[in-house]
């Protein structure tokens, strides 16, 4: 199995040599390799999104290593980081995050715009992701007018624009109802069935015992990593 | 990307159409009122212009003066009192010397020997007619439209011949309706001056042109070769004046300049007397130059207006950058480089300020159009100045946009994420 992404190491520290400095992850250390799927629990404010946030290329650790895919992030210039994370992550965001006033399809489309791609192919793949995620008959609507669960479907068929190999989710179901959670996790499942390597915040025991690995944080430290044998029946 | 950052701009200035509209006002009214001034400005200038050359603008009059006497534009046609003697005057030859030395720059030179004034008189008018000798020249110089017949001609003047020239109101007013314009040629007329007869015969006949300067039927003249006249004023054949205009292409200021140095090499060692040109160029450029100084001062104030609509528009780039930096935050998440964001926010200023142009554009046209039109002599907006209109509004759209995009673009994706 390859190491996808090798993290060693890892502080995070706010506010850097201002008075209210503030060290949340105080040298983390994991190695994923290729299509895990792992769940990453803790309480509320123990470094969660932190951590994710350096392991999709959106934020740097301000002390250790992180390798991803073999390419030093480190070290990565903002151009280089709007790459890795426009080709090689796909982000489902705790609170969607959709643009407003932009509908369903467009906002599944911007990942490809940004990669370059035609906007006919744009529009076909969009189609085809809304499709999946069973939300092709309100790909027209805007995110105002979407449901919770609506929203993450949509955010999710984002994530997958533009085929990335990791998926990163932090919370996807935090403000979704247990069937519409239900649905998301199918999907999840689904898509490391395809060979997609998937990292899961969640808050939900429930849903954590679903994954082959569960990595417990607090206060900003890893203080379990288990893996186990599961037997999910899609 | 350019063309989804331009739908990206649009929909941002369509989903805020009130506030997109009060932000180009600036531009609007700025563009506008630049155009619009232009416009009727160059109508003044273009009027003023075609009334001098209706004048004759381009007419360059040439006199010997007197170099002791005080002599200014305003007296220069008070001719010396004092006579000069034929050797002070200019010869044949040296107009010869210079028609031939400028024959490429001269559209007309005309000579005019007067001998005199008739009156002719009935119950119905009173015609006050002038006795002019002149060269070929002169019909060139006068713009005259024969109507029959034919002008004063080389052999006229080498022959020193009795053929005149009249008008077609001479005509009238001479034989009444008797004669028409051709059946009058060859007609012979007999005028009495200074208790001298002339004698002419017909030779040609020219329309009548009321002179701008006089009142309408008050002058009509007798041409006849100046040889004749100066025969008749018991004169040798010598110049104290003559006019002359340059064609079409030729920069009448120097022109007139190299006249009065070729014409002063003749009188550089006369004591008393010396060449004088005068022409009405420099008092249509002086009026020009005012033209020109008027529009600059009005320009300077609607400049002010495009700098404030511009300050305007970074304003409003600023409220929109903090507005969106939750969606610019997201677009960074999902692979927006800084500089796609930058452009994106360029793109929405340029189209602001380059709307707000074409909209002041059109609108200083119509104004320009009206306004023109209520001067006598419409005036077209020129293309170059919409163009210019148009690039420099986008400029400041550029400039003006620039700060707030780069912010934007410095955003910190997480940062901007985190945004409420
Ligand atoms: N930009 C920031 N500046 C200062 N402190 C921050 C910043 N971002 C996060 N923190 C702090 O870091 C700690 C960890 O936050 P984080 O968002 O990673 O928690 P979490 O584990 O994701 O919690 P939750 O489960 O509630 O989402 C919190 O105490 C938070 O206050
Ligand atoms: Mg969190």
């Amino acid at each position: 199995m390859q190491p996808v992404i090798t993290l060693k190491d890892i502080v995070k520290t706010y506010n850097l040599g201002k008075p209210n400095e503030l060290e949340i992850l105080h040298g983390i250390t994991i190695t994923i390799y290729e299509n895990e799927f792992v769940a990453i629990v803790g309480e509320s404010g123990s470094g969660k999104s932190t951590l994710m946030n350096i392991i999709g290329a959106l934020d740097k650790p301000t002390k250790g290593e992180y390798i991803l895919n073999s390419l030093n992030v480190n070290k990565a210039s903002k151009d280089q980081m709007s790459d890795i994370r426009n080709k090689n992550i796909g982000f489902v965001f705790q609170n969607f995050n959709l643009i407003s006033r932009t509908s369903a399809l467009k906002n599944v489309e911007l990942p490809m715009l940004y990669k370059g791609i035609s906007s006919s192919k744009r529009i076909k793949k969009a189609k085809e992701l809304l499709t999946l995620v069973g939300m092709e008959k309100r790909m027209n609507h805007d995110p105002n007018e979407l449901s919770g669960g609506q929203k993450q479907r949509v955010a999710i068929a984002r994530a997958l624009a533009n085929n990335p190999s990791i998926i990163l989710a932090d919370e996807p179901t935090g403000a979704l109802d247990s069937l519409t959670s239900r649905h998301v996790m199918d999907l999840f499942h689904k898509l490391h069935k395809q060979g997609k390597t998937i990292i899961l915040i969640t808050h939900s025991n429930k849903l954590a015992k679903e994954c082959p690995r569960i990595i417990t944080i607090k206060d900003g430290n890893i203080v379990s990593d288990v893996r186990q044998e599961i037997n999910y029946v899609n | 990307m350019l063309i989804e950052n331009i739908k990206i701009a649009l929909n941002s200035i369509k989903a805020n159409k009130l506030r997109s509209i009060l932000t180009m006002l600036g531009i609007i009214i700025g563009i506008g009122s630049v155009i619009a001034i232009v416009t009727i400005g160059d109508s003044i200038a273009n009027g003023v212009n075609k009334e001098m050359q209706g004048y004759g603008a381009r007419n360059i009059e040439i006199y010997v003066t007197n170099k002791n006497e005080f002599s200014t534009d305003e007296n220069m046609y008070e001719v010396s009192s004092v006579e000069m003697s034929e050797k002070d005057m200019l010869s044949k030859d040296m107009l010869l010397d210079y028609e031939n030395a400028f024959s490429n720059q001269i559209q007309a030179l005309s000579i005019e020997e007067s001998i005199g004034q008739i009156t002719l008189k009935n119950n119905r008018f009173k015609s006050n007619i002038n006795i002019l000798g002149v060269n070929k020249g002169y019909k060139d110089f006068n713009k005259l439209e024969m109507l029959s017949g034919d002008f004063i001609k080389e052999n006229d003047i080498n022959n020193i011949s009795y053929n005149a020239v009249v008008s077609d109101k001479f005509i009238k007013e001479y034989f009444g309706s008797k004669y028409n314009n051709n059946e009058v040629l060859n007609k012979n007329i007999e005028i009495e001056i200074n208790n001298k007869f002339l004698n002419l015969t017909i030779a040609g006949v020219y329309k009548f042109k009321s002179d701008e300067y006089t009142d309408k039927n008050t002058y009509s003249n007798i041409l006849l070769p100046y040889t004749t006249a100066f025969k008749f004023n018991k004169k040798q054949v010598y110049f104290q004046s003559f006019k002359v205009v340059p064609k079409e292409d030729i920069d009448v200021i120097k022109f007139q300049l190299d006249t009065n140095t070729f014409l002063s090499s003749y009188y550089t060692h006369n004591n008393s007397y010396q060449i004088t040109t005068f022409g009405l160029t420099s008092l249509v450029n002086s009026q020009n130059d005012l033209m020109n100084k008027l529009k600059l001062g009005i320009s300077a104030i609607a400049g002010i207006s495009l700098f404030v609509g511009g300050i305007g528009i970074m304003n409003i780039m600023m409220v929109s950058v903090t507005e969106r930096t939750r969606e610019i935050g997201i677009r960074m998440a999902l692979g927006a480089k800084a500089s796609t964001i930058k452009s994106q926010f360029i793109i929405e200023a340029i189209f602001i300020s380059g709307i707000g142009g074409i909209i002041g554009l059109i609108l200083g046209i119509i104004i320009g159009t009206i306004g023109s039109n209520m001067m006598k002599y419409s005036s077209s907006p020129s293309l170059f100045a919409g163009f210019i209109a148009i690039s420099f509004s986008m400029a400041i759209g550029i400039f003006f946009g620039y700060y707030p995009a780069n912010k934007a673009s410095n955003l910190d994706p997480i940062e901007a994420l985190r945004y409420e």
